[in-house]
């Protein structure tokens, strides 16, 4: 119950009265690489580009990992110093991707590319991934993971399985207190 | 009498039976069949994009290639 009130007023203090991010999107100036990528249109700096919709899907939309069926991938994004992150926010794949960009939101199913179990990492001060959040069978196009802050150098999703052959990933935010 | 009754009883009851497999049989290939179409149309999709980015990179090379020509060919025009 604590826990949840704690996580509900971190909620309520990055917005302002008219809704708006009072926190930037710290993943906008940080710098991303990933495991491995599927070729130069699928790159890991796609995935903190600002661009949920993902449209530009295989043109430099969103990031693709290299090895098709194999679990294990991960997206990361490490900042020019250590920040204290307390929200990180994913957005998967369209099904029909194709159709015209449309933001991706919590309802919305994304069954045919999106990434089914996952975790959410924090590269921590005593140089640990330190999950933060976790999910076994998301099949929603957006995910938001509310957490009691953790102060570290880079934030990643770590992909355990997927929908699809390859891992999928149009954007990754990170918001801090 | 009594025994002509129980075999059409059997009769009916073993048909049902078979109907009630085939129809399982039939429903189990109608699912693997649209998983498979599923799975063709997600593949092929994914597939355009990729072609699709490689042909938007060789494109934006044939561009910046025709971009470079033009200046050149315009000073030849005007030396002709």
């Amino acid at each position: 119950m604590k826990t949840l009130l704690t996580l509900t007023i971190l909620l309520a203090l990055t917005l302002t009265a008219n809704g708006q991010e009072r926190n930037p999107n710290i993943a906008l100036t940080a710098t991303a690489t990933a495991s491995s990528t599927l070729n130069a249109n699928f790159p890991a700096s796609a995935a903190n580009d600002g661009d949920r919709k993902a449209y530009e899907h295989g043109a430099g939309g969103s990031w693709a990992d290299g090895t098709p069926n194999v679990w294990g991938d991960w997206l990361e994004i490490a900042f020019d110093s250590p920040k204290s992150i307390s929200r990180v926010t994913v957005t998967f794949l369209h099904n029909n991707f194709n159709a015209p960009p449309t933001e991706p939101n919590t309802s919305e199913t994304c069954t045919t590319y999106g990434v089914k179990g996952y975790e959410i990492q924090v590269f921590n001060r005593q140089g640990m991934w330190q999950t933060v959040a976790s999910e076994a069978s998301n099949d929603k196009c957006l995910k938001e993971h509310v957490f009691s802050p953790v102060r570290g150098s880079k934030v990643r999703i770590l992909v355990n399985e997927g929908y699809y052959q390859y891992s999928i990933l149009p954007e990754l935010e990170a918001y801090g207190l | 009498m009594v025994g002509i009754h129980s075999i059409a009883a059997d009769s009916l009851a073993e048909r049902r039976y078979m109907a009630e497999g085939l129809k399982e049989r039939i429903g189990k290939r109608i699912t693997e069949l649209t998983a498979a179409r599923d799975t063709f149309i997600a593949n092929a999709n994914h597939q355009a994009a990729v072609f699709n980015g490689a042909i938007g990179e060789l494109e934006a090379l044939l561009k910046t290639e025709e971009e470079k020509e033009a200046p050149a060919d315009k000073a030849e025009e005007g030396t002709a």
